[in-house]
């Protein structure tokens, strides 16, 4: 399982719906860094309603190209795996892009 | 009909030469997210879209409603985005400009002008697209 994090908008996580980031956030801000690509094979499908939705990974990969990490754009909020410390600093600078904040799965905040 | 339109505006992008048409159904924000070719290393390039079906060339919308799950939509940071419209008894295709590509950055357009929808008219708004996305490269230089 892992311990997640979440980037979001809203005080809680768990409310990501009530102020989402939208997938045309998400996907201007991956065409402004360099860093960011996001896959169009690679993705999981859930069934939302009657919906088939795919969900699709995003790559982080540093300038020095050892650290990386995958975010998932799903349900109003991007979740990202703890990696390390470099990794939490890129999630953290992307959230600040966002407006958003992160927090981890029992809702502290990183800044 | 909106369905219809979706895969409408999928087939007319699938056929401009190098691009990636990808379907889009994780929010209302897009319906579909256009991935133009671009150089190792380089940022992505996506034009987003959003398609709308009507009966007829009357029942084109006047203004674009952003979708209600995208508050941020007309943000500085938004990427190039068209509206494409389809009468459903015919197939006749428009397309729009909502957050048009500048040399000043992104326009938003919530009401622009329709102009008439074909392979022809549409090669040179995806070359606009790449271009501007060239012209963002040489300025991060």
């Amino acid at each position: 399982m892992g311990y997640d994090f979440h980037i979001t908008r809203a005080d809680d996580w768990t409310k990501s719906r009530e102020q989402p980031i939208t997938g045309a956030d998400w996907l201007a801000l991956i065409a402004s860094d360099p860093e960011l690509e996001m896959s169009t094979t690679d993705f999981y499908k859930r069934k939302v309603d009657d919906t088939i939705e795919r969900i699709y990974a995003t790559y982080w990969t540093a300038p020095n190209g050892e650290q990386t990490a995958v975010f998932w754009l799903a349900d109003g909020r991007i979740t990202v795996k703890y990696r390390d410390r470099i990794a939490m600093k890129k999630i953290v600078k992307i959230a600040r892009k966002l407006s958003a904040r992160v927090q981890g799965d029992d809702g502290e905040e990183y800044a | 009909m909106h369905q219809r339109a979706v895969w409408l505006a999928a087939l007319f992008f699938n056929r401009q030469n190098g691009v990636r048409v990808t379907e889009w159904k994780q929010d209302d924000s897009l319906d579909l997210v256009v991935t133009l070719p671009k150089e190792e290393h380089a940022p992505s390039r996506f034009l987003g879209v959003v398609a709308v079906g009507v009966l007829s060339i009357e029942e084109l919308p006047a203004k674009y409603n952003a979708p209600k799950l995208a508050a941020d939509f007309y943000s500085v940071d938004a990427m190039p985005t068209l509206q494409l419209a389809f009468t459903m008894p015919n197939d006749q295709g428009f397309y729009r400009w909502v957050q048009e590509p500048t040399p000043d950055g992104i326009q938003a357009h919530p009401d622009g002008e329709w102009e008439a929808l074909s392979d022809a008219t549409l090669a040179p708004v995806v070359a606009r697209v790449s271009a501007w996305y060239d012209a963002q490269t040489e300025q991060r230089k």
